[in-house]
């Protein structure tokens, strides 16, 4: 049962930026050429951001209530079922995860086996099957190289080396 | 003029020239296609290249690379949402939902012939009135910069016809993250929470693809089994746009090529504004607004026509002042001094089949740049025809390298990262992208402008009124913000 709201989510992250914002605005020295100084457009901005998040959320409330209902209370069932089949959230999980691992690692196992390694986990991941695997093996070594050649060896651009 | 004219149209109608440009516009579409890989780039990259040949082959070849390179980046922006360089942002918003809707073959010709519109018209400006214009760029001080983020601004209210106040708080949200990086004005570094790496601020391209490609990956591997829908073109016809089309949006091709090319002659403000700023006034008068962002042609068209009207009008301050209008003339500047050529008014006095020439050699390139883009538009397509088990891991890599290549540093993925996750979780709370992205680009503008301006005005916010293109824009702006509602309004009352 999901009680979740992403339209309420966002606004209190928005709430919460802009407090954040608004108190390292607080801070940031005033010179007296600047007629405004730097903190004037980012207060101005914060204040703004706020009055708007206050009001998504209110009218958000207004239209649904202070207490949400579960998602399969609100929508009709078949729909459920239908985004069930159709929008999975694990692979989005799992590329995501990767990617970032991928970012994590770039810089020590340098470009190319990093690469290699992410592209093969994630095509294989995303396709579990036997052909899968070679078609995993085949596109993360291809790809890998044509991207090298073609930054690296023609454009003449760095890459991360890694530490070995 | 005339004579001039005719004699360096003369000197670039031979093989060598032709030859640079042909080879050169494709270079410039391969290298704009990459994310990652700008315009900017593909222009440095030749330079060296063209140190051993006569003036006329080096230049005629950097034309065909400048144009090709602002024209490539709307393939990935048609096909994947990912804009190969920020001059192509725009072209995301309708192009993409064409594409995804099994016509991408329509979408990418569309989008190239709209270009090569753009372009052209540009360049025939260029040639006719460049002489005469380039002190107007001069004429623009920090009020009337300032007038004109703010007529941008306006257009975020017709980007979210669905939810104004979610379009306002996204654009704020830009707004708020554009201030990120050192002040230009006082050297006071802000909100760089400890990060040395911040203190530059965002890199534009990352934030880019972040924004628009990381999520819209993420969005679709939800769905990974299922394909791509595309059908595959069979002639030309089936992906140029027919004449009734063509009949009914001259005036969009006419006011987006002006505002192109009125934009790319204003030095720091660059062709993704001009492309949102046309697509809103596309918008704006059109009759079926609700439908932009949905794959409506018109905003293919407003978009593709003011970015590459933008490679001419930036050429106008360039090849007349001697100011480079945006990243790319700041490094062409630099192509043509190595032959001994400096750009400013005594160009046309010294060197005037040189000069003239630039022109003739634009006007070639854009030729050029369809004939190549027609060419490859079946080639292009086939990529939505791989599987997105395949596709969308290698699309990942391809962003991660374009980010760190501009830099050289990590951290620029991690900014792509931190943006794609942004996109992916504002489009499921329903909040528009694209305002984001207008505060990123306009907010440091508004912020330096204003406060420029009134340091010399003694803290005055009269010539924000009596400046007349200050004054023009902020009328425009109060227009185009209430066009939809007046629209809207008298369309109900018909109705």
């Amino acid at each position: 049962m999901s009680y979740i709201n992403a339209e309420r989510i966002g606004c209190i992250l928005l709430l919460a930026l802009s407090s954040i914002f608004f108190q390292k605005s607080l801070v940031l020295p005033y010179k007296g050429y600047d007629p405004l100084g730097a903190a004037f457009f980012p207060k101005l901005i914060t204040v703004i951001l706020v009055i708007i998040a206050l009001f998504i959320l209110f009218f958000d409330i207004k239209k649904k209530g202070l207490k949400l209902k579960p998602i399969n209370e609100r929508k009709n069932k078949d729909k459920v079922e239908a985004e069930k089949v159709d929008h999975n959230i694990l692979p989005v999980i799992f590329l995501g995860s990767s990617f970032v691992l991928y970012s994590l690692v770039l810089n020590y196992l340098g470009y190319i086996f990093s690469t290699i390694a992410f592209l093969l986990v994630t095509i294989f991941g995303l396709n579990l099957t036997k052909k899968g695997l070679g078609q995993a093996v085949i596109f993360s070594i291809g790809t890998t190289v044509v991207i090298y050649y073609i930054f690296r060896l023609v454009l003449n651009l760095i890459f991360p080396s890694g530490i070995f | 003029m005339l004579e001039h004219l005719i004699a360096a149209t003369l000197s670039v109608l031979r093989l060598q020239p032709i030859l640079g440009i042909i080879l050169g516009v494709p270079l410039g579409i391969i290298v704009g296609a990459i994310p990652g890989l700008t315009a900017t780039m593909a222009v440095g990259l030749l330079i060296p290249f063209t140190f051993g040949m006569a003036p006329v082959v080096g230049f005629s070849m950097l034309m065909g690379v400048y144009v090709g390179g602002i024209s490539g980046g709307f393939i990935s922006a048609t096909l994947l949402r990912m804009p190969g360089t920020p001059a192509s942002i725009a072209t995301c918003f309708d192009a993409y939902p064409m594409a995804s809707k099994g016509k991408p073959a329509f979408a990418l010709g569309l989008g190239a012939f709209s270009s090569f519109i753009g372009g052209m018209i540009s360049a025939i400006l260029l040639t006719i009135i460049a002489p005469y214009l380039g002190h107007f760029a001069l004429a623009f001080g920090p009020f009337e910069y300032f007038s004109l983020v703010v007529l941008a601004m306006t257009s975020i209210s017709s980007l979210s016809l669905d939810s104004t106040l979610k379009g306002l708080a996204s654009g704020a949200l830009g707004f708020l993250l554009s201030f990120v990086g050192t002040d230009p004005l006082s050297g006071t570094v802000r909100f760089n929470f400890g990060w040395d790496q911040l203190s530059a601020g965002f890199s534009l391209l990352p934030v880019l693809i972040g924004l628009f490609a990381v999520s819209q990956i993420l969005k679709d591997i939800e769905k990974v089994k299922q394909r791509y829908h595309i059908t595959i073109p069979k002639s030309f016809r089936d992906f140029f746009p027919d004449m009734m089309l063509l009949k009914r949006s001259w005036l969009n091709f006419f006011r987006s090529s002006m505002i192109g090319t009125w934009i790319g002659m204003l030095p720091g403000i660059g062709a993704a504004t001009a492309g949102i700023i046309s697509y809103s006034q596309a918008q704006n008068a059109s009759e079926q607004a609700d439908q932009f962002g949905q794959g409506h042609p018109d905003g293919i068209i407003a978009a593709e026509t003011a970015n590459n009207a933008t490679t001419g009008g930036a050429l106008i301050p360039l090849l007349t002042l001697g100011i480079p209008g945006n990243a790319v003339t700041a490094v062409l500047i630099g192509g043509l001094m190595i032959h001994n050529l400096q750009p400013g008014p005594l160009l046309f006095r010294n060197s005037p089949v040189i000069a003239y020439g630039i022109f003739v050699a634009l006007i070639l390139a854009n030729i050029a740049m369809i004939f190549w883009l027609s060419l490859g538009i079946k080639l292009f397509i086939r990529i939505l025809t791989v599987p997105k088990h395949l596709l969308l891991p290698i699309l990942l890599v391809f962003c991660a390298v374009g980010s760190f290549a501009l830099n050289n540093r990590i951290f620029d993925i991690w900014v792509l990262i931190f943006f794609g996750i942004l996109g992916y979780i504002m489009e499921k709370a329903d909040f528009p992208i694209v305002p984001i992205i207008l505060g990123i680009i306009l907010g440091p503008l508004a912020d330096k402008q204003l406060r420029l301006g009134l340091s010399i005005s003694n803290n005055s916010l009269w010539p924000l009124f009596t400046q007349p293109i200050s004054l023009v824009c902020l009328i425009l702006a109060v227009i185009s913000l209430l066009w939809p509602y007046f629209r809207a309004e008298s369309m109900r009352g018909e109705g």
